[in-house]
This record gives structure tokens, sequence and C-alpha cells, in this order.
């Protein structure tokens, strides 16, 4: 299972200086509903989109938010959301070897050294 | 799509079978053996596509639930030590995109009731890919039977 390390002080630096503004709080908040596009995100801000664009960024440095772009829309995300897809991808492959090792004691068990059934 | 994200677990998996490591190694050897244990769950077949047991020799099969083609896994055979160990790699794919890759170690250890298999898988989970999304349904169910037969018996 995926260890714990300790945090890298340059990281966390950047996840605190992102988290130290009201607007980016707010579109974490908002992320946390789901993903979003920059469309909807900029909405609720009386605020020039390059603006808004640049907070979105620091966001994104800071490993907090990713973006990608479907078709002329871009969307962001949560990244703990991610991490947490990742990790369920992960425990579904894990949980597959451990089904297939007991897969091969059955067919151990079931056969002989041929692999013919005894 | 981004890809940033990357997760690097590794994990060791140990079982006892009362084979002798030549029997555990020789179904891990023989494509047709490991068409019938290798597949990850009841719903699914493996088709072996290729099937090359030597050193830099490529493995591939698809995982088929019914009809349909759900993903793809191609193997490497890096070191093979007959009845002792074998270390391949594995890229898994979805039939869009790749998911993963893993460094997979076996060892067949003698004991005295048989064979004691280790298993470390070092995985690098990737995002981009859509993980699994359109496969998570048949996933699902599959997992509820895995979960059934890892209960110690």
């Amino acid at each position: 299972m995926p260890k714990y390390h300790s945090p890298d002080p340059i990281a966390l630096d950047r996840g605190f200086q992102a988290l130290a503004d009201a607007t980016r709080r707010g579109v974490i908040a908002q992320l946390s509903l789901g993903e979003a596009s920059i469309a909807e995100l900029a909405g609720p801000y009386d605020m020039a989109l390059p603006s808004f664009l640049q907070h979105v960024r620091v966001l994104e440095s800071a490993g907090l938010v990713s973006t990608r772009k479907e078709g002329r829309v871009r969307r962001c995300r949560l990244e703990t959301a991610r991490l947490a897809e990742l990790d369920a991808w992960i425990t579904r492959y894990q949980q597959a070897w451990a089904a297939r090792l007991d897969r091969l004691g059955d067919f151990l068990d079931a056969t002989d050294t041929k692999g013919n059934p005894t | 799509m981004s890809h940033e994200t990357i997760r690097h677990p590794t994990v060791t998996i140990e079982k006892a079978y009362a084979a002798s490591p030549a029997r555990v190694f020789g179904a891990w050897a023989d494509p047709e053996m490991r068409r019938i244990w290798g597949s990850p769950s009841d719903e699914i077949d493996l088709r072996i596509d290729a099937a090359d047991f030597s050193v830099g020799g490529e493995d591939v099969s698809t995982c088929m639930m019914g009809d349909d083609a759900i993903a793809i896994v191609r193997g490497r055979y890096h070191d093979i030590v007959t009845d002792r160990r074998i270390v391949y790699t594995e890229i898994i794919s979805s039939m869009d995109a790749i998911e993963g890759a893993c460094l997979v170690s076996a060892e067949f250890q003698s004991e005295a009731q048989g064979t004691r298999l280790v298993l470390t898988l070092q995985t690098a989970a990737l995002d981009g890919a859509d993980l699994l999304e359109g496969v998570q349904e048949g996933w699902e169910s599959a997992l509820l039977r895995l979960g059934d037969m890892m209960k110690p018996s």
C-alpha cells in the first residue's frame, strides 16, 4: 500500500501560498463539488478573465488543481480527486493479482504436472 | 489532457502452494495454463495474443468481457531463472490509453509443504487515461467476487 512520505517543504510552501487568497480558496471549494470549466469557475467573480486564469495557474503549479482542454473548453479538477482515482486503480490492480494467485492455487490443485485435469 | 500525476506504490503478496516450485513455475511459463488462472475475475476471459516466454520475449494478452475487449496487457520478460524466479514488466492499457506500468517480480521459494510464491508489484499508475470509467461498472461486480475469494479460507 502507498506509504506516506514526509512532505516536500517547497510543495508545502506553494500549497500554502496558493491558498492564501480568497479567490483561489473559492475555486477549490467549487471544485470540491466536481469538475468545472474555467468559465463556470470565473462566473461568480467580478474579475477580468486573464486575472482569473492567473489564479488558476497558481493553483495548478501548486499541484492542487489540474486542467485539461476539452474541445474549446478548459476544464479544471481538484488534483486530490485524481489521486483518489489512481489509488482506486492501484487497488483494483493489486486485488486482481491477489485473485490471480488464488486461481493459480485452484488450478494447481485441480491439475496434474502436465496441466491436465486430475 | 495533462499527464501530471503518477503514483508509485510497491506491494508484496505472498502465497503458499502445495505444489513444487517446478509446477508453480510451469504454470507461469505455459501460456495455455496462464490463460486459465491468469484472468483477473470470473467475468473476464484472457485472450493470449502473443506468448514468448524467453528473456526479451513479449507477452500480450487481452482481457475480454464476452465479445468486448476491455484492456490490453503487454508484458516483456527480463529475467527468467527456471523454477526460481521471473522478472518482467507489464504495461496495462484500456482500449484508448495507457493506465499503468508494473515491474513484476515472482520468486518461487521451495519450502517443506511445497512452494512459497513471493510476488512484488512495483507499479506506476498514470493519469491521463479516464481511468476505467467505461469499464468500472463491469469491474465493480467482479471486485465483489474478488473480495469473497480473498477471504481467508
